[in-house]
């Protein structure tokens, strides 16, 4: 699907509108920021039924939010700032549950590793690479699609998921050594 | 022969964070080491690879409607879990700010058309207790009701784009109540939270009743 294109003017008086209760100026919004908002869901969960529902969760907050969108940055800046917010707040609160059940992030790798199942025979294809991603451990995954794909550096992502930046690199280091595994398999 | 290079050496490379001469080492020793060199490669076409994926995902297609029921259900979906009140509520400044936008042009506009500006219940004794919140609210609802049912008995009075915009602002000021409700079934006993429900109440009836005043 290929979204609408929208200047910065475009979209900067669709906010404005939809800051006033307008929601279809925000349908607007929506239409042209939806798939970006979704791609970040899809990617950081690896569940397409979670990714749905934190991408809903990323919308309605962003609609109650507006108001405080100042316009200093990109519409679409403000927004990816916003998902990964909910989507790390959400992984936050699901860590906390399972850290009951699951003594480590690790105890994970096995099991998300035996899921991904047999990949094709081509390596580094995009296809094999999301699925490959989708298996990772939430926490590794989260670390790889926030710096190699999204392109946060290692400091940012430390603050985010309040951790050390060695901790980031070593499970940037350890994602990656996970996926061309899988891949070459 | 020097030892291969680690897994951490390689990935350090690719990312640009050794310093110079580390870099240079490691660059002259990948060059020269067929298991080193190939092992870089792979390693950078998976970077590469990751960061050519395409930025969007198409949605699922009823994503949008269960947005929009929610955001027209005037639910507050998001309020994170374990955070204090403070917290919990502070979506509110800005849709507050903006029903107050609306409000101060409508009150403008009203002004120079009601003469007589009686005071609502903004100046009225009406308070609310933290312990008590539920119970004003329903004295608060009460109100609101009582004036829809006036203001709808006078339909046909008012300019329909008037009532558009009253209409905006009233669902803006709804919003309002709904997320200072949502934070207070969490924080019973926050009384900051309390007056915020109280005002956003008092702000809803003055308007509904200045609309009243003025199409009688
Ligand atoms: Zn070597």
């Amino acid at each position: 699907m290929s979204e609408p294109q929208a200047t910065g003017d475009d979209l900067s008086s669709l906010v404005t509108s939809a800051t006033r209760g307008d929601v279809q100026a925000f349908e607007q919004l929506y239409a042209r920021t939806a798939g970006r908002v979704f791609a970040i869901c899809l990617r950081m969960t690896g569940d397409r039924q979670r990714a749905r529902e934190l991408a809903h969760d990323a919308f309605v907050r962003a609609w109650e939010r507006l108001g405080t969108f100042r316009g200093d940055s990109a519409f679409e800046t403000w927004l990816h700032r916003l998902t990964v917010n909910v989507v790390l707040t959400a992984a936050r609160g699901e860590r906390r549950r399972n850290a009951r059940l699951v003594s480590s992030d690790d105890a994970d790798d096995a099991s998300s590793l035996a899921a991904f199942g047999k990949p094709g025979p081509d390596v580094a294809t995009r296809v094999d690479l999301e699925r490959a991603i989708a298996a990772l451990p939430p926490r590794a995954r989260q670390v790889f699609v926030l710096h190699d794909v999204e392109g946060f550096r290692h400091e940012e992502i430390a603050d985010r998921l309040d951790l050390r930046p060695g901790s980031v690199r070593a499970q940037l280091h350890r994602a990656r050594q996970l996926i061309m595994r899988m891949l070459s398999r | 022969m020097t030892d291969h290079l680690s897994w951490e050496t390689l990935n350090d490379l690719v990312d640009g964070v050794l310093d110079v001469n580390a870099a240079e080492a490691a660059s002259r020793h990948a060059r020269g080491c067929v298991t080193c060199g190939a092992a870089l490669d792979e390693l950078r076409a998976t970077v590469a690879t990751a960061r050519a994926l395409p930025g969007t995902v198409p949605p699922p297609d009823e994503l949008w409607g269960d947005i929009r029921s929610t955001i027209e259900a005037g639910k507050v979906a998001y309020l994170p879990p374990r955070t204090a009140a403070p917290r919990g509520w502070w979506i509110t400044p800005g849709r507050l700010a903006a029903a107050a936008v609306v409000l101060v042009a409508l009150t403008t506009t009203l002004t120079g058309i009601v003469m007589s500006t009686r005071t609502g219940p903004r100046n009225g004794t009406v308070s609310l207790t933290t312990v008590a919140w539920q119970s004003s609210e329903r004295a608060f609802q009460a109100s609101v009701v009582e004036l829809r049912e006036q203001l709808d008995g006078m339909q046909g009075q008012l300019a329909p784009a008037t009532v558009a915009k009253v209409e905006r602002a009233l669902a803006t000021i709804d919003l309002a109540i709904a997320e200072a409700r949502e934070a207070l079934l969490r924080d019973p006993a926050n009384a900051a939270l309390t007056e915020l429900l109280a005002s956003n109440y008092r702000q809803k009836i003055g308007l509904l009743r200045r609309m009243t005043q003025l199409a009688s």
